[in-house]
């Protein structure tokens, strides 16, 4: 079952769909490199201190800190990937 | 624009594009050696230009605007770009954009080129990158694309050099022409509602010429080195290798370039004494201007060699890798992932370090590790440390089953680290910024460094050096110069007048007698003057005099201080320090008969050096950097203030 939660509490591998950005100027940025809401994402890395992470979108890799993801609320499509 | 064939026309050429987009290599592709860095007027973004002559009668300027994502700015470089894009810089040129695009993430690039098009700027696309798309088993039809965009479009592999000769045909084929706007604009839309209108549209064009075969193979390459390279635990461990390697290359391999440098001035400087005229203006030139060029140049083998190594990890990727890997620790202070080079290369030598801070874009986090990085001991405090703890802490002496020599030297590196960081987390509370505090960075893939980038990097940073910090170094070393050769009055006549008859003598020890001169001359000279003024304000440190002028003239670099301390005890060999150690060992205060240099004053004045902020170099860089005197008066006072605290309170603890 798919469900809403903040990119920030997502796990490595999964794979996930961009729902909504809170923040405006976030939403400009992410819009300019690429991330647009609708988008998928894979997260690909945490850092081990748990901040920031690796997602990957369209091929391309972003490391975002975990503020920032806060921010972002994704929808979960399915679990851990292999 | 037609005045005929024979006129001479120079157009601006602006090389705009995505970070890692490769906007770099097709740079030094177009000028090759014919280019030029300095800074973009008020802000310190490295700005880099070059001349190209495409035909006989057309030649270009070529600039390389920092890599942006959109011209919706939002750290320094970006602001540079967007202010470049949107005034008309063009001095009555004619002016060219070249919107250098990664072929192989174009949704990303199109937007910043879509942004472009609909300012009616005359632009061109070159399609970087194309070897990506191959691997990728992508294709672009560049023929509809260009179609679609109304553009001209060159595809290019800048690193192998593909696609240059193309991209300045059609720079010199350039025609104007009228375009419809690539999306229609609406009056007040936010930012973000435009943004989201361009991307959708650059979507659909996409659909319509790119189409991909099979996995991204280069991307796919990429996860698996970082799988290995950005690992939790043995990440961590390739990443120490990597800095040891840095600090080894930095630290011991720069050795050998650098005693060469020294003892090449020496001779020079010697040559220049014994070939000149005994005068005034040989002195200067000798102890003025020779010394401090030897002073300038000495630092050249450790910027180069810490850069060769930047433009590797840079040029292939890692340093992303290593801001992901450092950034949740230290961002806690208020730093960034890449301040970790700056702060491990600051071991070494603060300047390449500084220096290196420019890898970071946020503004406020390069500022902060700038701060802080001469808080870290570097390799000239080594010989004041040594000479001072060889001073007052016996050999034999032990803490526990350790040398406390040893105990004592990594406790002066450990308390520079832990005063680095404090204050930076201390600081960042105070450090107010406009930039954006959001922080996506990009990843690029893995890629062979190209060694022709590495080389210019290192010619690049070694000319700003040289020219722009240079020039302090010299006008604060004359500086010093002046204030230690010279003394109010005819005092040092009369010192000469002392000796005369003495050095004549030949039964007397000349070189005894030359040294007490020299000695008496540095006492009777501003500087020494200066350092008896300064005597009450030190006391309370334990310090005399003596160390007082040892502190004004190690203003040029805190080794100096070994140099001072020999001449002042008229040590006539500076490297013979166990005689400099006995006559300072020996040495009593005239007031009290007591030992000057007790456990409490060594440890005093160690604590000073560990802090104090002496090094001529260290402030030219700084104000170079931040492109202001005002950080780099703050840093010299906070940490002038901090050593004069911290060495007050060591003293009156041991004494």
């Amino acid at each position: 079952m798919s469900q809403t939660i903040p990119l920030s509490e997502a796990k490595k591998g999964d794979l996930v769909t961009i729902e909504s950005i809170h923040n405006e100027s976030l939403s400009v940025q992410l819009l300019c490199m690429g991330c647009m809401v609708g988008e998928e994402i894979l997260i690909e890395q945490i850092a081990p201190l748990g901040d920031p992470m690796m997602i990957s979108i369209d091929g391309a890799l972003l490391s975002l800190r975990i503020d920032d993801a806060k921010e972002i609320n994704v929808l979960t499509q399915k679990e851990k990937r292999g | 624009m037609d005045k005929g064939k024979q006129s001479k026309e120079i157009i601006q050429l602006l090389l705009v594009g995505n970070p890692n987009s490769g906007k770099s290599t097709v740079f030094n592709e177009l000028t090759g050696l014919n280019q030029q860095v300095g800074n973009f007027p008020g802000v310190t973004v490295e700005k880099k230009t070059g001349k190209i002559t495409l035909t006989p009668t057309l030649k270009a300027q070529v600039i390389d605007l920092p890599g942006t994502y959109s011209l919706s700015p939002r750290s320094e470089d970006e602001r540079v770009t967007f202010d470049y894009l949107s005034s008309n810089k063009t001095e009555g040129k004619r002016e060219i954009i070249v919107v250098v695009a990664d072929a192989s993430n174009l949704r990303r690039s199109l937007l910043l080129c879509s942004q472009l098009m609909d300012l009616e700027k005359s632009v061109i696309l070159g399609l970087n990158m194309m070897d990506v798309v191959e691997q990728n088993q992508e294709s672009i039809n560049i023929k509809k694309l260009s179609k679609a965009l109304n553009l001209p479009i060159i595809p290019m592999n800048a690193r192998i050099g593909k696609g240059i000769k193309e991209l300045k045909q059609a720079i010199i084929d350039f025609k104007e022409v009228k375009r419809e706007p690539f999306i229609s604009p609406i009056d007040g839309e936010k930012d973000v509602d435009n943004a989201l209108r361009r991307n959708q549209r650059i979507k659909e064009i996409l659909k319509e010429t790119v189409t991909t075969k099979g996995d991204k193979k280069a991307s796919k390459l990429t996860r698996k080195i970082d799988q290995i390279l950005t690992h939790r635990i043995g990440g961590y461990f390739i990443f120490l290798f990597i800095l040891f390697l840095i600090f080894q290359a930095v630290f011991s391999w720069s050795e050998y370039p650098m005693t060469m440098i020294e003892e090449g001035f020496i001779y020079f400087g010697n040559l220049v004494s014994e070939t000149f005229p005994e005068s005034v203006l040989t002195d200067l030139l000798v102890d003025g201007i020779i010394a401090g060029l030897g002073g300038i140049i000495i630092f050249i083998p450790q910027i180069a060699a810490l850069f060769a190594f930047i433009a590797i990890l840079e040029d292939t990727g890692y340093l992303s890798r290593i801001s992901f890997m450092m950034d949740g620790l230290l961002k806690k202070f208020g730093l960034n992932g890449r301040s970790i080079i700056p702060l491990l290369s600051g071991a070494a030598c603060a300047v390449p370090a500084i220096m290196s801070a420019r890898t970071i874009s946020n503004k406020k986090e390069r500022l902060l590790t700038i701060f802080i990085t001469p808080l870290i001991s570097c390799s000239a405090r080594i010989p004041v440390y040594t000479l001072l703890i060889a001073l007052v802490i016996p050999s034999e002496a032990t803490l526990g089953i350790f040398n406390l020599q040893g105990v004592v030297m990594m406790a002066l590196y450990l308390l520079g680290f832990i005063a680095a960081i404090a204050t930076s987390w201390v600081m960042k509370t105070f450090i107010k910024t406009n930039e954006s505090s959001h922080f996506i960075m990009e990843m690029p893939i893995y890629r062979a460094p190209r060694w022709k980038n590495v080389g210019y990097t290192i010619v690049n940073k070694v000319k700003v050096f040289l020219f722009e910090a240079g020039k302090i170094i010299i006008a604060i070393s004359i500086i010093l110069w002046i204030m230690s050769s010279y003394g109010p009055g005819d005092s040092f006549e009369k010192i000469d007048q002392k000796y005369e008859k003495g050095l004549l003598e030949p039964n007397i020890n000349n070189e005894t007698m030359a040294e007490q001169m020299s000695s008496e001359k540095l006492q009777a000279s501003y500087a020494g003057r200066l350092g008896k003024f300064i005597e009450p304000a030190i006391r309370p440190l334990g310090f005399d005099w003596k160390i007082g002028i040892s502190i004004i003239t190690s203003f040029a670099a805190r080794e100096v201080f070994v140099g001072t301390m020999a001449t002042i005890y008229s040590v006539g060999d500076a490297d013979n320090t166990t005689s400099l150690k006995e006559k300072m060992q020996n040495a009593r205060d005239p007031r009290t008969g007591e030992k000057v240099y007790t456990k409490a004053t060594g440890y005093s004045l160690l604590i000073f050096y560990a802090f104090a902020l002496q090094c001529m170099a260290t402030v030219a860089i700084v104000a170079k950097e931040t492109n202001s005197w005002k950080w780099a008066i703050i840093q010299v006072v906070y940490m002038g203030g901090l050593a004069y605290l911290a060495s007050f309170l060591t003293y009156q603890y041991f004494s």
